[in-house]
């Protein structure tokens, strides 16, 4: 049997490894609204096994703690977290196109919309000619209708530019929060890898994953998991952000106005291949969509511009002088939305009657108006081309809620999921607490009652009493 | 008879209770999407447009919510099996 002093030693240990228990439960207590703690469990361990004389004893028992994480749900987190954070940077880009061209959330008819009305408005003015071509307001007012087309055209086009810019303005800013989290995540790899490095490294590791989380906002990653328990970083197309304790720096530059970020060993331009996180939707929606609706616009401008020239070119004005062109336009469609002007200053420069027809002649004034009812964009009509570009943004904006809306709703499952393993639950820390307790009374009355063994042996055959 | 409102407050909450799988917010669901399928629905091309949007919601979450499923499951068995291989026999 082992000795008297064994059985206070296996008591004391077991006092020890119960108030351990006590105070990871007290900690988890403690951090139970700590954003990223993961609850820590106490895990029993019986001490080495002693044998003496052929009979084996027991040494007692050891208490450590280790932290209740999933680390591959922990990644699904992160890689939703990304998704949904470019769906959500997607979907607000595009709810301020929508609001230039004044679509509701709902949809709205083209012809509601600013660019509808003015559009409506010019070629009504058209036909109010074809029955009044010598009239001189009526003439003024075809002007001014196309003048308010053009400047609808412009603003229209500005305010996209002005989209862009800001989303260019975004992807700057978000670099430097991506660096700056870079640099904390190689640092917290270096104090894990010289913690041990083995195993799991409780607050270090919950700081990281946090650290983590955030730049899963900012930018889809590759994580990839190194030596001594670090994690190496990557863009989605691959540049390393983070390789153990090094950092790799983000850039942006600017190149012919548009923000462009370098990135990686040796440093290259990665927007082509970035995805996920604010960054992959601005990107997409700046790369993707606005040069989409910026190039349909100008063809619209471009296309209607084109045909009321060549129409007006082909009748004669009011002095009997063939048309010159209404409209101001670049010598291609690219920029034509932005920078559409009328040129032709004074009403009578309109060519309203044919040629041979005389100046009072109404025939070209016809042949104008028609042009709304003709196909001048591929196989569309002005009008209809507007509505398939309206309709466009409309789908696209709505695609894009619809999808940060499942996104936002698939992330909340995964969250859920890891903080019903790795938060804390006060019923299960409470009833742990109970546990520990009975068990640390019990450790407490086996040291006891040892202790009044060892006073009745150290008394045998002595008169003093020692209690 | 059943109004879009109803049937898009009730795609909504779907979304909601199967983004936390609260199994008991389902079934109550469930029921009362029974009780307003039968009933006749007139929406307008707004309402209805409204309705798909939800609709399309639903079915992508419920679709990625089979992969989510998994890894739930996968946990629950893990932590199944560490329990009982933690307990004595």
């Amino acid at each position: 049997m082992g000795t008297l002093t064994s059985l206070m030693n296996l008591s004391q240990q077991a006092l020890m490894a119960d108030q351990e228990a006590l105070s990871i439960t007290a900690n988890n207590v403690a951090n139970q609204n700590t954003p990223g703690y993961t609850r820590q469990m106490a895990n029993w361990q019986s001490g080495d096994v002693v044998t003496i004389n052929g009979v084996s004893y027991g040494t007692g028992v050891n208490v450590s703690a280790s932290s209740q994480r999933d680390r591959i749900l922990e990644q699904r987190v992160q890689q939703q977290t990304q998704i949904q954070a470019q769906s959500s940077a997607f979907q607000s880009a595009l709810q301020q196109v929508q609001s230039i061209f004044s679509l509701s959330a709902s949809g709205a008819s083209a012809g509601s919309t600013a660019l509808g009305s003015a559009l409506d408005s010019f070629f009504n003015s058209l036909s109010a000619l074809e029955g009044n071509p010598s009239d001189a307001s009526t003439r003024q007012g075809v002007l001014m209708a196309a003048g308010n087309l053009a400047s609808v055209f412009n603003a229209s086009a500005s305010q996209l530019a002005q989209v862009a810019s800001d989303l260019n303005q975004q992807a700057g800013n978000i670099v430097g929060q991506v660096n700056s989290l870079t640099t904390t995540i190689a640092s917290l790899n270096q104090q894990i890898a010289s913690s041990g490095g083995h195993g799991d490294a409780g607050a270090l590791e919950d700081q990281r994953q946090s650290a983590i989380q955030q730049l899963s906002q900012y930018v889809g990653l590759n994580q990839i998991t190194t030596e001594g328990n670090g994690i190496a970083l990557t863009t989605a197309n691959g540049a390393v952000l983070v390789s153990g304790s090094e950092s790799f720096a983000m850039s942006a530059t600017t190149v012919a106005g548009s923000t462009h970020i370098v990135a990686g060993v040796p440093p290259q331009d990665v927007i082509s291949g970035i995805t996920g996180g604010q960054l992959g939707g601005i990107l997409k929606a700046r790369d993707q969509q606005l040069p989409a609706y910026t190039a349909s616009l100008d063809n619209l401008a471009y296309a209607i511009g084109t045909a009321i020239n060549q129409q007006n070119a082909l009748g004669v004005d009011q002095s009997g002088n063939p048309g010159q062109p209404i409209f101001s336009l670049p010598a291609s469609a690219t920029g034509a939305a932005a920078s559409i002007t009328v040129i032709a200053t004074s009403p009578s420069a309109i060519a309203a009657a044919a040629s041979g027809e005389g100046s009072a002649g109404s025939s070209n004034a016809i042949a104008l108006a028609n042009i709304s009812r003709q196909n001048i964009i591929g196989s569309q009509t002005a009008g209809g081309y507007l509505a398939s570009f309206l309709g466009q943004i409309g789908n696209d904006a709505a695609g894009a809620a619809t999808d940060n809306a499942a996104q936002q709703a698939t992330l909340t499952q995964l969250t859920s999921q890891r903080n019903a393993l790795s938060g804390v639950s006060l019923s299960e820390e409470a009833s742990n607490l109970t546990q520990y307790q009975r068990s640390y009374e019990a450790a407490a009355k086996v040291f006891a009652i040892v202790n009044s063994i060892m006073a009745s042996a150290l008394n045998l055959g002595v008169q003093t009493t020692v209690s | 008879m059943a109004s879009c409102q109803a049937i898009a407050f009730l795609l909504e909450q779907t979304v909601d209770a199967l983004a936390l799988f609260d199994l008991e917010r389902l079934r109550n669901l469930e029921r009362e999407a029974a009780s307003l399928a039968d009933a006749p629905l007139h929406p307008g091309n707004a309402e209805l447009q409204t309705l798909i949007a939800k609709k399309q919601v639903l079915e992508r979450v419920l679709q990625q919510s089979t992969s989510n499923l998994d890894a739930l499951n996968r946990l629950y068995e893990r932590r199944t099996r560490e329990q009982w291989e933690r307990s004595p026999h």
